[in-house]
């Protein structure tokens, strides 16, 4: 590792691959021309639902919005071109398609004109209405992380250009065309954020950018401190880099706010930065397509909403029956969706060689090398005996599994191939249903003591209703007294 | 004597010591589904909980709480995780009870029934389920005089 | 002190009573299903162990001894073991009821434990003062629950191993049990003779 001022030592766990991304930033950043048809779900990666703001059938221009959330938990999603707009199905559409024309018409935009002197809520209102998410793949709405900012300033911003899944390199290739965008865009974020510190990390093996991005800190007047982080998977996760940064661990609950530190990717910062200086919407991005079934492996300029697989015609596929891995090649997954589209947080396609066939995991040897590449320091050796033993109670006892990234280490390590990280992901999902019926429970369980409680209530105060009518003086009194003259006199 | 004036103290102390603590029962009653359905034979989650601490009932009588409910008590417990006794009923999926609303005649028996009170309605005035509180207990079926209470199932996944 | 320490690390390590000398195999094998459990039981054990051996001492001594009652050393020593099963009960249902029923039979059944009969037999033929005596309980005590705590750990693991359906259970338990004995036997080298 280098000993320059700026690096740092690795994170704990994790493991040394060695990056693929030469090739890739050779070949520059090359444009998709603008495909017949584009895509867009209306449910967001977290299960928000959107509803469309433009009729089935209607001209858009480039930039206008055409989905909005109805609670503000979700960013609205904007046309990719102009064209008309068809649903997916009439009555609650799933998707909206634009059958694009190209006339390449665009909406006005309207952009802020003295950014560090407009108040953060402002600002934080146009970066909502341009639909910003996170584009390092998690897809969280920026907006969100901005206002949870305002109510707990953070002391330091970091910059996460490390990207550390080793055939991806949009966030390089973006960063070395957009220096001036990056740095400006980072000094909105502090005055909106309150942050004072601003870090700028990325991989050591990237010596180009380094140096570039090392000059134009030292001639910036404000203060920015770039750092060269040790190339190890997965540093570029956001728990790992504040770690390693700050030397803060976060866990499950909670988020890098509550250690005084915020965290966006470079992609991210730049969708910001647009949306607040020119008032552009997100509406394109660049995709790495690579893989060992791709013939020409390059940086993609796209619009939001290309369907994948015009991505992976144009860099080459020569191997037509592979079903593609949308994410990186650590943390990609494979979808089931047909027609699957450009989202704002797809950052990579990746083609593997065979059709994956998952070889036949043999038993455990408790080598323990899982736990030495965890970059969460967990046991996944432990995890997956009380997973596959379906000891859920155990498990959430535990409580370390929600601490997995699912980066998907562990299961490069495991000499007898266990898919260790699928196992996590299901035993999140049983614990995740465990807890909500418990809660349910609960609630029920409130709901029927406070039913007793009335029915209680009204029991005694039906009971000092009948008290009340056998007092002296009641009817029933009067009543008594009548029938004992009526007996005196019929007696004597 | 020696002994017999141990014993004496052993009694004494027994005696002193002996408060019913209710801290074992609230342990089990947390683990139970709360849908005071009485399959279990007690007229309700606490009553159930109560006769596994007392030794009268046995962990595998819960029909709504499943097998999960079995492995978390026996955990508690330390005793054997057994499989459910079906005598006392099966697990079902989830489901939620919904009212035929043209049978409906505003009777308001459905309503006294649920343990929930998740049933919305008055007397003479259409009667409704509230279907994020309904907890499947099927209670309300059975006084229903014109049986237009059916149970079905909801999308949410279970733990099973 | 260096006595003191001696008597602990023979009673525990050296002459464990269970790995070694083989008594209270009962609770050993019938608590050793969860971990806190276990833990619960070994301190519930080593309450009575020390108090018991306390006693007995006490009472062979100032009692049995010079009335010459030596023949009624059994029942006394039984009596005395109950009166303090019981009272740990009483307290034990006061402190932690879910401890208590977890523990469920085992605890009255620390009165036939033989590990604690045989410890008050077996101090009788040492000439332990009292305090000396306390500490041969504790020492003792503490290799129970020691072993007692890691056997229960071992058994927890076993349940989720892919154990030989014929081995599932007891068996695999009483060969884990056996190979603990071995390892213990390697304590014997600590105290040369």
């Amino acid at each position: 590792m280098n000993s320059s001022p700026f690096s740092i030592k690795p994170v704990k766990g994790g493991v040394y691959i060695t990056p693929q991304k030469q090739q890739i930033l050779q070949r520059g950043i090359q444009t998709l021309q603008l495909q017949k048809r584009l895509f867009f779900p209306l449910t967001d990666q977290r299960g928000q639902r959107r509803k469309p703001t433009v009729d089935h059938n209607s001209l858009v221009l480039k930039g206008q919005q055409i989905a909005i959330s109805s609670n503000r938990q979700s960013v609205p999603i904007h046309a990719a071109s102009s064209g008309i707009v068809k649903y997916s199905e009439i009555d609650n559409p799933q998707q909206l398609i634009i059958e694009t024309d190209d006339k390449h018409l665009t909406v006005d935009y309207f952009p802020v004109n003295n950014p560090l002197q407009t108040s953060p809520r402002q600002l934080i209102k146009y970066v909502e209405q341009a639909g910003v998410t996170g584009m390092g793949g998690a897809g969280f709405p920026a907006h969100l992380k901005l206002q949870a900012a305002l109510q707990q300033p953070p002391t330091t911003l970091i910059l996460n250009a490390v990207e550390c899944d080793p055939y991806t390199a949009c966030d390089s290739a973006l960063l070395l065309d957009n220096l001036d965008w990056v740095f400006d865009g980072a000094s909105i974020i502090k005055h909106i954020s309150g942050a004072t510190r601003c870090i700028i990390a990325i991989e050591d093996h990237q010596t180009e950018i380094l140096k570039q991005l090392q000059r134009k800190a030292a001639q910036s007047d404000k203060c920015f401190e770039v750092i060269a982080v040790p190339t190890k998977y997965p540093s570029g996760s956001e728990q790992q880099l504040v770690e390693s940064l700050t030397g803060q661990t976060i866990n499950s609950t909670q988020t890098a706010l509550n250690v005084g530190v915020i965290c966006f990717n470079i992609a991210t910062v730049i969708a910001i930065y647009r949306a607040i200086t020119v008032g552009e919407p997100v509406v394109q991005r660049i995709v790495t397509v690579s893989g060992p079934s791709i013939l020409q492996p390059s940086n993609i300029l796209v619009a939001i909403g290309t369907p994948i697989s015009k991505l992976i015609e144009a860099c080459g596929n020569f191997n037509k029956n592979i079903t593609p891995i949308i994410g990186g090649v650590m943390m990609g997954q494979t979808t089931s969706i047909s027609n699957a589209a450009i989202l704002k947080e797809t950052y990579s396609l990746w083609m593997p060689e065979l059709e994956i066939d998952p070889a036949q995991p043999q038993p455990c040897i408790r080598c323990g090398d899982c736990a030495f590449v965890c970059p969460s320091h967990l046991q996944p050796q432990s995890l997956y005996r009380l997973a596959e033993a379906q000891q859920w109670n155990q498990l959430q006892q535990d409580e370390t599994l929600p601490n997995c990234i699912e980066c998907g280490a562990c299961d490069l390590v495991c000499p007898s191939h266990i898919p260790l990280t699928q196992a996590f992901v299901q035993a999140k999902q049983h614990i995740n249903t465990i807890k909500q019926s418990q809660h349910k429970a609960q609630h029920a369980r409130q709901r029927y003591l406070a039913r007793q409680e009335r029915l209680e209530k009204l029991a005694t105060l039906k009971q000092k209703n009948i008290n009340k009518r056998k007092k002296p003086g009641g009817v029933h009194d009067i009543i008594n007294r009548i029938k004992n003259k009526v007996d005196n006199n019929t007696d004597s | 004597m020696l002994f017999a004036s141990c014993g004496g103290l052993l009694g004494y102390l027994a005696q002193r010591l002996n408060k019913q603590s209710g801290q074992l029962v609230d342990q089990i009653d947390r683990l139970l589904p709360q849908t005071q359905c009485a399959q279990c034979g007690y007229p309700g989650c606490r009553p159930y909980a109560q006769a596994i601490a007392n030794g009268q009932a046995d962990i595998n009588q819960c029909p709504p709480g499943g097998q999960q409910t079995i492995a978390a008590l026996a955990q508690l417990l330390g005793a054997d995780s057994t499989p459910l006794n079906t005598q006392f009923g099966e697990t079902k999926p989830d489901q939620v009870a919904i009212i035929t609303e043209s049978q409906c005649i505003g009777c308001t028996l459905c309503i006294k029934a649920c343990p929930v009170n998740a049933i919305l309605g008055a007397s003479q005035q259409m009667h409704t389920v509230i279907e994020q509180e309904c907890t499947g207990c099927e209670l309300c079926i059975a006084p229903c005089p014109v049986d237009c209470i059916n149970m079905v199932p909801v999308a949410s996944s279970q733990y099973e | 002190m260096k006595d003191a320490l001696l008597i602990i690390v023979s009673a525990a390590l050296v002459n464990n009573f269970v790995l070694m000398k083989f008594l209270g195999l009962c609770p050993f094998m019938g608590v050793s299903k969860q971990q806190n459990a276990a833990l619960g039981m070994g301190l519930a054990t080593t309450f009575v162990l020390v108090l018991a051996s306390l006693s007995s001492t006490l009472l062979n001594q100032y009692l049995l001894i010079p009335f010459g009652l030596g023949y009624l050393r059994t029942i006394v020593f039984i009596v005395v073991i109950a009166a303090l099963v019981q009272l740990t009960e009483i307290l034990l249902r006061h402190s932690s009821p879910l401890l208590h029923k977890s523990l469920g039979i085992y605890l009255p059944l620390i009165t036939t434990n033989c590990a604690v009969l045989g410890l008050v037999l077996l101090s009788t033929h040492t000439r332990y003062n009292w305090l000396e005596s306390i500490i041969y309980g504790f020492g003792a005590a503490l290799g129970f629950a020691l072993v007692l705590t890691l056997f229960a750990n071992l058994r927890e693991r076993l349940e989720t191993a892919d154990v030989p359906q014929p081995f599932k259970g007891v068996p695999i338990a009483l060969i884990t049990a056996g190979l603990m004995s071995v390892a213990f036997m390697g304590f014997s080298g600590l105290i040369p003779h």
